[in-house]
């Protein structure tokens, strides 16, 4: 599903991120962790062809990023709030992202209906602007909205942060289900080693912007992450 | 407590991000303030000379007493939509152990820290020196001068109680339009000689009067001070902004959705919806030249031009800077460019259209007038739009809709200004020099023609477009992430 070869990001002399060879099979379930600053968002941000690599190539399905736009019809993403239009309600952006991707009314009603209970009853019928919602709540929006589209591919970017801990269980659920039933391939990134060892079956471990470790997870998984992180 | 605040505010605007990276822009900026204010210098000095050869044989002292109550009246107007009020984070502030009084008052205080509140010195001053200091001495001038001033100062706080009972409701702000023009069409009709009353009010000046002036500014600052208690309450109590449901075009089919999404754009954001307001007041520019007998060529093209482009050209130079704040979503969804940019295209057909509804009555004043504006309506549209659509995307930064489009500078760059230049000034050029060749009615025939074939060309336009922002697709959204 995803080829990435030697792709190299420099900003001012420095090198954020360098890799030789990432590979995510269809129907995978990638988890990248790293700390602050290790290249995760801009590996996205590259995949997603938000920013051009320095060298190398990103390719999804065998097509290129940068030379193809196909990608968008299959692939959901949430990076950060600058993936929300802060002065539309949640419904005018559900609606918005489904008529890009040709959905009629009926299909994206019944998506909604899906994210019933991880809306928890405060996201549709509030009357409010994305931009007035909390953090958590916006998360959701973006999240919901790039799953609702029934993509073969999904990127989120830290989609357990600012989630109160319900949000956070009914999340990880919905990812796995997603993955298991659909055969969704997800790459997503966390700084929650526990959720994300839950939610994926690999681990990608990237530090100071190369693969320090590319594990299948096991009950082990914690463990080793945590050992790598106790500096 | 107070002076420490007032600190912070100025350290506030000093460090902005818009004043450090926005230099030369900010520079330009103060040169139009200094020249505005070297203009009403001039006036100042020269209104003695100016009323003697406008009114002759008429006391200058008089005739400005009588202009008195339009200036006021002019800078209540000029106030409403250009000065800006103060960007203060009380959020920030309110956190802090601070009496809500000193919060009240700093805030009160920051509203006097504008030109606006300067300008009027610039004006007064030249007259009292020259012709009411020489004429009835000092003491008289002083109370002359404070009269005035405080009088005008008032409106400061004034604007403020304005903006806050009635910003909610965009169309309540032409409230103030009403008031100008009402005060302008009684006087003139005679039914209220506002002059004369004015005239009559400020004739002699004495220290009576500026104890009643000052008592005026004092129960105005007092009715302020209790605006902005009300005002933070309640924007404590309300932080969230009222839902307005939007859909007009939903029965457009395909194209409904885009032009829906313009339009929340430009009604659910303040900086777009003033631009809006602002720009719609040029549709009356036409009555300052469509009237005139002896019009030249060239006042017929800028009024055509004013009165049916201006308000997409406006919201057209941030063309795609409106949407950074959301751009890399609509870079990762199945969006067709060309279909988003088609969209903007048509919402300014659209409004361009309605610009030419509301300007047809323009007739009365001559066929030639509607062929000008008919010319300038196809112009735009088939050349000028796609023309700016093609030239600025690379430029455009991240527009903040939040903050006022008065005195904002922020998302402005050189190729904003550079952009007059094809815009406004070649089709003005073009016409004069073609009229000195051919009849006016063919000149425009001529343009009406060229907006025709490009509005043809639609297509070809647009793929022009589209390859131009394909090209440059990096830089762009970059640039968008920037503000």
């Amino acid at each position: 599903m995803i080829l990435v070869e030697n792709i190299k990001k420099i900003y001012a002399d420095k090198t954020v991120l360098n890799l030789e060879h990432l590979e995510v099979v269809k129907g995978q379930c990638v988890g990248l962790v790293g700390n602050n600053g290790v290249g995760k968002t801009t590996l996205f941000r590259i995949l997603l062809d938000l920013i051009p690599p320095n060298s190398g190539s990103v390719a999804i399905k065998g097509k290129a990023v940068g030379a193809d736009h196909a990608w968008t019809s299959f692939t959901g993403s949430f990076l950060d709030e600058e993936f929300l239009i802060p002065f539309l309600s949640p419904e005018e952006y559900f609606d918005f992202i489904g008529k890009s991707y040709g959905m009629t009314k009926q299909a994206l009603g019944a998506q909604m209906d899906r994210f019933e209970i991880f809306f928890n009853g405060e996201i549709l019928n509030t009357g409010k602007y994305l931009r007035d919602l909390s953090k958590g709540n916006q998360k959701k929006v973006g999240i919901a909205a790039s799953l609702m589209v029934a993509p073969e591919l999904l990127v989120l970017d830290e989609p357990f942060a600012n989630l109160d801990p319900s949000s956070q269980i009914r999340l990880k659920s919905i990812l796995k289900e997603e993955n298991e039933t659909r055969g969704t391939t997800l790459f997503i990134s966390s700084h929650d080693l526990n959720h994300i060892s839950e939610v994926c079956s690999r681990i990608v471990l990237l530090n100071k912007g190369v693969i320090e470790r590319d594990i299948e997870t096991s009950s082990d998984t914690i463990k080793e992450l945590e050992s790598f992180f106790d500096v | 407590m107070f002076l420490r605040l007032l600190k912070l505010h100025f350290l506030d605007i000093r460090r902005s991000p818009i004043w450090q990276t926005e230099k030369t822009l900010n520079i330009m900026g103060m040169v139009i303030i200094a020249l505005f204010a070297l203009y009403l210098l001039v006036l100042g000095f020269a209104a003695p000379a100016l009323f003697d050869k406008l009114f002759p044989g008429m006391d200058p002292m008089q005739l400005f007493n009588g202009f008195f109550i339009y200036y006021l009246t002019s800078d209540l107007l000029m106030r409403y939509y250009l000065q800006e009020t103060p960007h203060v984070n009380l959020q920030t502030i309110q956190l802090l152990p601070i009496k809500r009084r000193s919060l009240v008052l700093f805030y009160e205080s920051s509203l006097f820290f504008s030109f606006f509140n300067v300008f009027p010195l610039f004006l007064l001053g030249p007259f009292a020196l020259t012709t009411v200091w020489p004429a009835h001495g000092l003491t008289y001038v002083v109370c002359w001068l404070l009269t005035y001033y405080l009088i005008l100062l008032s409106n400061n706080i004034w604007i403020f109680i304005f903006r806050s009972s009635l910003a909610k409701n965009p169309v309540k702000g032409l409230l103030i339009v009403v008031l100008l023009v009402s005060v302008v069409v009684l006087e003139k009709t005679g039914l209220v000689p506002f002059a004369q009353i004015s005239s009559d009010v400020f004739k002699e000046a004495n220290w009576y009067k500026t104890a009643l002036s000052f008592c005026y500014f004092v129960l105005v600052l007092y009715t302020g001070f209790q605006a902005i208690k009300n005002w933070i309450k309640k924007a404590n109590d309300q932080k969230k902004t009222e839902f307005i449901s939007i859909d007009l075009f939903s029965s457009m089919g395909n194209w409904g959705w885009l032009l829906n999404h313009e339009l929340r754009l430009v009604l659910r954001n303040k900086r777009p919806k003033q631009l809006f307001l602002l720009s719609f007041l040029l549709l009356f520019y036409g009555f300052a030249v469509f009237p005139k007998e002896d019009r030249l060529v060239f006042e017929l093209t800028l009024g055509a031009l004013f009165t049916t482009s201006m308000v997409a050209l406006n919201y057209l130079q941030f063309f795609l800077g409106w949407d950074g704040v959301y751009y890399d979503r609509v870079l990762t969804i199945p969006l067709q460019l060309k279909h988003f940019i088609e969209g903007k295209w048509r919402f300014m057909f659209l409004l361009n259209t309605l610009c030419l509804i509301v300007t047809v009555p323009y007739v009365y004043y001559g066929l030639d007038v509607l062929l000008a504006i008919v010319a300038f309506y196809f112009l735009c549209n088939g050349i000028i739009i796609p023309l700016m659509m093609y030239w600025i995307p690379v430029f455009q930064k991240q527009i903040d809709m939040k903050r006022s489009t008065t005195f904002n500078y922020q998302g402005v760059t050189g190729a904003h200004f550079l952009l007059v230049l094809p815009v406004i000034a070649l089709p003005i050029v073009l016409v004069t020099w073609l009229s000195s060749y051919m009849s006016d009615t063919l000149v425009f025939f001529i343009l009406l023609s060229f907006g025709a074939l490009g509005l043809i060309c639609k297509n070809m336009w647009l793929q022009l477009i589209v390859n131009r922002i394909n090209k440059n697709k990096y830089k762009i959204s970059k640039n968008l992430r920037t503000k």
